[in-house]
C-alpha cells in the first residue's frame, strides 16, 4: 500500500495556458514550462518570468473545440550549460509548415538566458502531416523528445492518425520501418542528417531513426535512471490504453499496433510485419468497448482512462514507499497508478485516486498539502527532476510535486 | 438549524401523513428490535461495506425483515423517477448526532448517517437495496442485489443491466458519483425542499413541475455545484432558498426560458420541431422545449436522466408540459 501522497503546486497560474509538458535544464531548478498554444514560460526562483522564453505562437492556431497540434515539448542538451541548444517537438496548424511533425534545434540567446534566438539553428525532423485541417485530422503527431541515458535524442512519433491508421497516405506506417510513423525514433546529432543513430537497428534495411515500432501514439515515455529500461505509453483507440517496456539497451522492438491494440486485435484488416515478434505490454486498460482479457470495464479502476500518461520509475528520497515503483496516469482518468516491474516481471497495479475514494480504503491517494492546489481535471505529464523526485503538469495551470502526505 | 436523530425524522414523516406527532409514523413497527451484527458477517476485500445487507444494520429482524430501532422510514416530497420500481426509503443517524441544516441548499451529514433504498419489482420482489453510509473517510455506497427466491441480497458493484428479465437496472457503483458528485454532501433525497422546510414555490402545477425537476435533474447534475455533471451547460434545474419565493426566479426558469441548448447537447435522435429550433424552454411551445423533448426519449444519447432508466416517465412529462403550458402573461411570464 502506498497510502496517501501529498501534492503541492511548484506553479500554478492563470497567466498560463494549455501547459502539458516541463522540463529543468541540466543542472538548473528552473521550470520551463510548455504552452501548446506555442510559448514557453520559465519558472525561476519561484516567479514566473514575465517574458517567454520562446515564442512560436504566429504558426499556431488551435481549435477551440480539440486539437493535437501546437507546441509540445522541449529537450535540453545534455551540455545546455554551455552550448545553450534546445530542441523542440511543435506541428504548426498554420503557415507553410501548416501539419508538419518537427523537432527544431535553437539557442539561447547570448544577451539573455531566459531568452531564446528566434531562429532555428538546425531542423532535426520534418515529416509530412495530414494536409487538411480539423478535428479529427491531424492527430497522433510527435508529441515528446528527451535525451535518453545514452547521450541520443528520443522522439516518440505518432502513427498519423485516422481510424485503425487509415488516414491516405499513413496506412500501415507502424509496422513498416522505412516509415517514421509510428515509432520510437532515436537520434545521434552529432551524425549527418537524417541523424539516425550508427546503431540503430534498421540503418541498412530501414529508416535509420527507428528504434522501435508497433506503436500508435506514444505521448509519454521515459527511463528508470537505475536500471536504463524505458517505458512508453502507447495511447489506444477503441479498447486499450498500452503500458509498454524496453529493457535497457533492447532495439528493434514490435509493440504491435494497427494490428493488435492491448490484447485485441482491433483492427483486422492490419498485419504485424512479416517475420517480427510482438513485444506485449506490461500493463494495458480496458475501455468502455473493450472485450480483452482485462476485466470488464465496470470493475476495472481504469475504465475511464482514454489517454494514457507514461511517467517514470521514482527513484527520489522523498517517498521511501514509491520506491523504484513506475507511475502512470491519464488525460481523462480518475487515478493514477503504479506497479513494479523488474527482470521481465510485472507487480500487481496499485491505484492511486486522484482524490481519496473511501470505498477502496487499500488504494493509494493524492492529498493536497499546502495552499493553491487545484482539483485535477487532467494529468498531461509526469516529469522527474534532477533528483528524482516528481512533478506533474495539470488542468494547463498548473505544475504540481509529490510530497509526503501529512 | 439542526434535524437530530428521532424528533426530527418523526416530524418529516407525520408531515407526509398527516399524523399528530406522537404517533407512530406508518412503516415504523410499534416495537423493535436492535441490530445485532450476525457473527459471519464479512467484508470484500478493498472495501468497506458488508459483504451482505442483513449486516448493513437496516433489519433488527432479518427473517421477517423488520426494520431495526432507529432506522426511520421516509418519503420526500417529491420523487426521482426509476421507471415505476417501488421504493422505500429509510434513514439512521448515529445516536445523538444531527444534521447540520444551517444552510439549506447544503445540509451537512454527521459521520455513521445511513440510507437505504430498497427497489421492489411489480411483483412486489425486491430487487436491490442500495446503501449510502458517511464514514470518516467519506462517503461509502453500494447496493445489495436480491436473489430471486427474496433470501439474500448480496453486494454488487458491477451493476446488472436487466435483473432477472425484469428490466430493472442495477447501475454500477461506479455509476453512482455521476449524480451524488452534484451535491455537496453527497445526499440526494433529503433536502429542505424535499422534507418540506422550504415550499417549493408557486401554484399547483408551478410545483408539480419545479418539484420534479429538482428531484430528477437539478439536485444531482443540473446545478452550480462544481462537481456537477451539468454544470457547465448553465442550465441549472433545482430549486435553492434564495428564489424559493416565485417560480419565476427559479433557476429553472431563469436559467432555461428562451436558452439555446449548447452546441455540444446531443440532440440529433430528437425530431425537429416545426415551430423553430430547440430551446431548453419555451414558455407555451411543449415542442420547442428541449427539456421536454428529452424527457420523453430513451435508448438514445440525448435521453434524460442519462442513467437507470429505460422508461419514460409519463407523469413526469405531464407535470413539465402542464407547466410550460401554463407559462401566460397572465400569470407572469414573458
Amino acid at each position: 500500500m502506498v497510502g496517501g501522497i501529498g501534492i503541492s503546486t511548484v506553479v500554478s497560474s492563470n497567466e498560463l495556458v494549455g501547459v502539458s509538458y516541463a522540463a529543468q535544464p541540466p543542472g538548473s531548478d528552473d521550470w520551463y514550462l510548455i504552452e501548446q498554444r506555442g510559448r514557453i514560460r520559465v519558472f525561476s526562483g519561484g516567479m514566473l518570468k514575465a517574458a517567454p522564453f520562446f515564442d512560436i505562437s504566429a504558426e499556431i492556431t488551435l481549435d477551440a473545440t480539440y486539437d493535437e497540434r501546437g507546441l509540445h515539448s522541449i529537450a535540453f542538451a545534455p551540455d545546455y550549460a554551455t552550448s545553450g541548444l534546445f530542441y523542440v517537438v511543435v506541428t504548426p496548424s498554420t503557415g507553410n509548415r501548416a501539419n508538419r511533425d518537427l523537432v527544431l534545434e535553437y539557442r539561447r540567446s547570448e544577451s539573455d538566458p531566459y531568452v531564446a534566438e528566434t531562429t532555428s539553428t538546425r531542423e532535426i525532423l520534418n515529416l509530412e502531416g495530414v494536409a487538411q485541417s480539423g478535428l479529427f485530422s491531424n492527430l497522433h503527431n510527435a508529441y515528446m523528445a528527451k535525451f535518453g541515458p545514452d547521450g541520443m535524442l528520443y522522439v516518440g512519433m505518432g502513427d498519423g492518425g485516422g481510424s485503425c491508421n487509415d488516414n491516405p497516405g499513413f496506412e500501415d506506417s507502424p509496422q513498416d520501418i522505412e516509415n517514421p510513423h509510428g515509432k520510437l525514433l532515436r537520434f545521434d546529432l552529432s551524425a549527418e542528417a537524417p541523424y539516425g543513430a550508427a546503431d540503430n537497428p534498421f540503418v541498412a534495411d530501414g529508416d535509420p531513426r527507428v528504434l522501435h515500432y508497433g506503436l500508435r501514439n506514444p505521448f509519454r515515455f521515459g527511463w528508470d535512471r537505475l536500471t536504463g529500461d524505458l517505458y512508453i505509453g502507447d495511447v489506444g483507440q477503441d479498447t486499450h490504453e498500452e503500458l509498454n517496456v524496453a529493457p535497457a539497451g533492447a532495439q528493434g522492438l514490435n509493440f504491435g499496433w494497427a494490428s493488435l491494440e492491448g490484447d485485441e486485435g482491433t483492427c483486422a484488416a492490419r498485419a504485424q510485419r512479416p517475420g517480427s515478434t510482438v513485444t506485449a505490454p506490461i500493463f494495458f486498460t480496458t475501455h468502455g468497448g473493450g472485450s480483452g482479457l482485462a476485466p470488464p470495464c465496470s470493475t476495472s479502476a481504469f475504465c475511464d482512462y482514454s489517454s494514457i500518461v507514461a511517467g517514470a520509475v521514482y527513484r527520489g528520497t522523498a517517498l521511501p514507499a514509491l520506491q523504484g515503483m513506475f507511475l502512470f496516469g491519464d488525460w481523462a482518468g480518475d487515478n493514477m497508478a503504479a506497479l513494479y516491474h523488474c527482470d521481465g516481471q510485472t507487480s500487481e497495479t496499485t491505484v492511486i485516486d486522484l482524490v481519496r475514494d473511501a470505498n477502496f480504503p487499500d488504494n493509494g491517494y493524492l492529498v493536497k498539502v499546502g495552499d493553491g492546489v487545484p482539483d485535477i481535471d487532467s494529468v498531461t505529464s509526469i516529469i522527474e527532476d534532477h533528483a528524482g523526485e516528481l512533478h506533474m503538469t495539470v488542468n494547463g495551470t498548473t505544475l504540481l510535486k509529490l510530497v509526503p502526505a501529512p | 438549524m439542526t434535524r437530530s436523530r428521532g424528533r426530527a425524522l418523526l416530524l418529516f414523516t407525520a408531515w407526509l401523513t398527516g399524523c399528530a406527532e406522537d404517533e407512530a409514523p406508518q412503516g415504523t413497527p410499534a416495537a423493535c428490535r436492535e441490530f445485532v451484527m450476525p457473527a459471519d458477517c464479512t467484508v470484500p476485500p478493498n472495501a468497506v461495506l458488508p459483504a451482505d445487507l442483513r449486516c448493513t444494520g437496516l433489519y433488527g429482524n432479518w427473517e421477517n425483515r423488520e426494520i431495526a430501532c432507529g432506522v426511520e422510514p421516509y418519503e420526500p416530497a417529491h420523487a426521482l423517477w426509476s421507471d415505476g420500481a417501488g421504493k422505500a426509503r429509510y434513514v439512521s443517524l448515529p445516536e445523538g448526532a444531527a444534521v447540520d441544516e444551517s444552510d439549506p441548499d447544503a445540509f451537512q451529514f454527521p459521520v455513521g448517517t445511513s440510507f437505504w433504498k430498497a427497489f421492489s419489482l411489480p411483483s412486489g420482489d425486491l430487487a436491490e437495496t442500495r446503501l449510502l453510509r458517511k464514514s470518516e473517510a467519506g462517503w461509502v455506497y453500494t447496493t445489495y442485489v436480491w436473489d430471486e427466491g427474496q433470501t439474500t441480497a448480496v453486494q454488487n458493484n458491477d451493476g446488472v443491466p436487466d435483473l432477472y428479465g425484469t428490466g430493472h437496472t442495477v447501475p454500477a457503483r461506479a455509476q453512482c458519483k455521476e449524480c451524488h458528485a452534484g451535491r455537496p454532501d453527497y445526499v440526494l433525497g433529503w433536502d429542505a425542499f424535499l422534507l418540506g422546510d422550504l415550499a417549493v414555490p408557486g401554484d399547483d402545477i408551478e410545483r408539480d413541475a419545479l418539484g420534479y425537476l429538482h428531484v430528477n435533474c437539478g439536485v444531482s447534475c443540473h446545478n452550480d455545484t462544481a462537481a456537477a455533471l451539468g454544470r457547465e451547460s448553465g442550465l441549472y434545474l433545482h430549486l435553492d432558498a434564495e428564489s424559493a419565493s416565485s417560480a419565476l426566479t427559479s433557476p429553472a426558469f431563469l436559467t432555461g426560458n428562451g436558452r439555446v441548448p449548447s452546441p455540444n447537447a446531443p440532440i440529433l435522435d430528437l425530431p425537429v420541431p416545426a415551430s423553430g429550433p430547440f430551446v431548453d424552454l419555451a414558455p407555451r411551445d411543449t415542442e420547442r422545449s428541449l427539456i421536454l423533448a428529452r424527457m420523453k426519449v430513451r435508448g438514445v444519447p440525448a435521453q434524460m436522466p442519462r442513467v437507470a432508466t429505460n422508461v419514460a416517465d409519463q407523469a413526469g412529462i405531464a407535470s413539465v408540459e402542464a407547466w410550460i403550458m401554463a407559462m401566460t402573461p397572465e400569470r407572469g411570464y414573458p
